[in-house]
């Protein structure tokens, strides 16, 4: 390459940037730190709980049992719970809760999202999908800081907390 | 006394000089230091940061904490000035071997510590100006062919550069690269990166001493991998828009006019091109377009800091620019340009401090005096936000204030070893694994609850 075809690069390349290039250095939707953000699977015992940061999963057996189950996160719940309920719309990621005790071990799986005043205004509720049924769960709002619970006696479901637009 | 050795002399204090200005006289969150927190307290109390553990940091960190001279932060704020001098000095040198006027070796080097996004990392507690020295000195082994230690060294830097920032590892093919074809060196060069990388089993030992802050508890093959992997953020990468994408590559070129001006960007575009030795351009090419690329597509709200490496090379291009704009076109152009460059990066001194100057942000402090103001006696502080919970963790475990109250930090609690660390921590702190908010404050009624929810103190108390 010769030197005046150096010159004429650079100084096009230079006089386009100076012109047009910006210096904000565009950040993601959400603003990612160090403490990173929403956990993504977490594993826990059967008799105990796990927490996701935004939502808590508390599953309670026979105390003889020993077993664990999982919750892994699904930032779009349409894949595994298809369309929310007619006039809501999805205010949290899924979780899915799987493992848990074998099949024929009855027990009771707690639910809890995180409630912002803005969930109640929006009327929030959870919505559970197994297997090819879904159903809006009774729940109730609970604690300090307040959370939207519900139980159910399903251990291998999708759970989402849906709410109106 | 020779004329190099002046030149060394003035750089050293011109580039001393700035940083001491600009320096934090203690914790700041000011040009993107908010980890600093992290890293002091780690480094002051033995414990092991976030990932991937900063071993050499931490190390570091805790042999600059013993100067007897201002706050435990400003203390680590003189390791990173330091390391950028440093830098300085290395890329000096490094021109003045590859054969560069001194006057020319001198200007470059200055222009090089001057930038902002150099001078910036330079006055905070952060990792980055430790990492462009180490990355430094792996390009100056690289560029060289005989260095003290040979193989050894070649090794041993690379080793600790990836103990220091996992981005080193895009330089894995220059450590394959050959200087010499010999079989033994090759060896050499390979063990001596195993011993610079063992630097990393000192994490254990650290996590094994129950530190406040043990990231990932590693003491264990799951534990010590989820740290050094920095698992934890694998999925920064590609989490944005394609329009992000392309902005942040327009971004890229306005960065680089921010740095070098539009003369220096014209300079090393017309370098890049010159006739530079073929290893040279590889080596640079490699560095610049790995960087940029990881710059560009992690996801990280302040990914622009691993484009640090990049204005390195393209120092190192503007140099190249130079030398051959004076020798093939207009060698008396030299009397001139090298004295007006000075001249610019003087001139443009008092508009970079505005820009990086650490020295007069209050933020971090004043938060600190109002955690031990404001803090009820005996709370729990729920926290979030790498501002917030890095800031307590430095007032409360670092510098000992207010050992009554208890600090957790909200995004953390979703991890067995977190919950493991403040119970090991807090004995009185009645907490299980997978515990809400809400179970932690039902399981310790009677004491008085905070919520901070901004880097600004506010107790939000919920009793």
């Amino acid at each position: 390459m010769t030197r005046k075809t150096r010159f004429i690069i650079a100084a096009i390349v230079t006089l386009i940037l100076a012109v047009t290039a910006t210096t904000v250095w565009a950040g993601s939707s959400n603003k990612q730190g160090s403490l990173g953000h929403k956990v993504h699977h977490l594993t826990g015992q059967c008799n105990g709980s796990v927490n996701m940061g935004d939502a808590t999963f508390t599953m309670t057996v026979d105390e003889k049992v020993v077993c664990t189950f999982d919750v892994t996160r699904t930032k779009v719940p349409n894949a595994q719970m298809g369309q929310p309920p007619y006039g809501y719309i999805f205010r949290s990621d899924g979780f899915v809760v799987s493992g848990g005790p074998a099949d024929g071990i009855n027990g009771v799986l707690e639910v809890c999202f995180a409630y912002s005043p803005q969930d109640a205004e929006k009327n929030s509720r959870i919505y559970m999908t197994y297997g090819t049924e879904s159903t809006l769960l009774l729940a109730a709002k609970q604690g300090t800081p307040a959370q939207l619970c519900a139980a159910t006696g399903v251990l291998n479901a999708t759970f989402a907390m849906v709410g109106m637009p | 006394m020779q004329q190099k050795h002046i030149h060394s002399l003035i750089l050293t204090a011109t580039l001393m000089l700035c940083y001491a200005f600009t320096l934090a006289p203690g914790l700041t969150w000011a040009n993107g230091g908010a980890d600093g927190g992290d890293l002091i307290t780690a480094a002051a109390t033995g414990g092991v940061a976030h990932p991937s553990g900063y071993p050499l940091y931490l190390l570091l960190g805790r042999v600059f904490q013993l100067i007897p001279l201002g706050t435990l932060a400003f203390r680590v704020n003189l390791l990173s000035a330091t390391c950028a001098v440093l830098s300085g000095l290395v890329l000096h040198s490094l021109l003045q071997r590859q054969g560069f006027a001194p006057g020319l070796a001198l200007t470059s080097a200055l222009a090089f510590g001057l930038a902002p996004a150099i001078w910036s990392q330079a006055v905070i507690a952060e990792v980055y100006a430790l990492q462009n020295l180490l990355l430094m000195l792996v390009l100056w082994t690289w560029l060289e062919k005989e260095i003290p230690g040979g193989e050894w060294t070649r090794g041993i830097l690379f080793g600790l550069a990836v103990c220091n920032h996992l981005t080193a590892l895009l330089l894995i093919p220059l450590l394959l690269l050959p200087v010499t074809t010999r079989h033994a060196d090759l060896v050499k060069r390979g063990l001596g990166c195993a011993l610079g990388l063992s630097l990393y089993l000192t994490l254990p030992l650290r996590a094994a001493t129950h530190p406040p802050v043990n990231w990932g508890n590693p003491v264990n093959l799951d534990g010590f991998w989820w740290l050094v992997s920095g698992r934890l953020y694998g999925d920064y990468t590609f989490d944005f828009s394609t329009v992000q994408l392309l902005l942040r590559l327009w971004a890229l070129g306005g960065l680089l006019l921010e740095q070098f001006t539009v003369i220096g960007v014209a300079l090393g575009i017309y370098g890049m091109f010159a006739e530079l030795p073929r290893r040279i351009l590889l080596i640079t090419l490699w560095v610049f377009v790995t960087f940029a690329g990881f710059a560009v597509i992690y996801g990280s709200y302040d990914s622009q800091v691993y484009l640090l490496p990049c204005y390195l090379v393209f120092t190192l291009w503007v140099v190249y620019g130079i030398q051959d704009i004076l020798q093939n076109i207009s060698p008396r152009l030299g009397r001139f340009l090298v004295p007006l460059i000075v001249f610019g990066l003087l001139v443009r001194i008092p508009f970079t401090i505005p820009i990086v100057d650490a020295s007069h942000d209050p933020r971090a402090e004043r938060f600190g005096e109002q955690f031990v103001a404001q803090t009820p006696p005996h709370a729990i502080l729920f926290a979030n936000g790498d501002e917030a919970v890095f800031a307590l963790w430095y007032f409360h475990y670092a510098l000992g204030q207010r050992p009554d109250v208890i600090v957790v930090s909200e995004e953390l609690l979703p991890y067995p070893w977190y919950v493991e660390t403040l119970a090991h921590t807090y004995p009185a702190l009645k907490i299980s694994p997978g515990d809400s908010i809400s179970n932690i404050v039902a399981k310790n009624q009677g004491q008085p609850v905070c919520y901070i929810a901004s880097p600004e103190f506010f107790c939000n108390k919920f009793q």
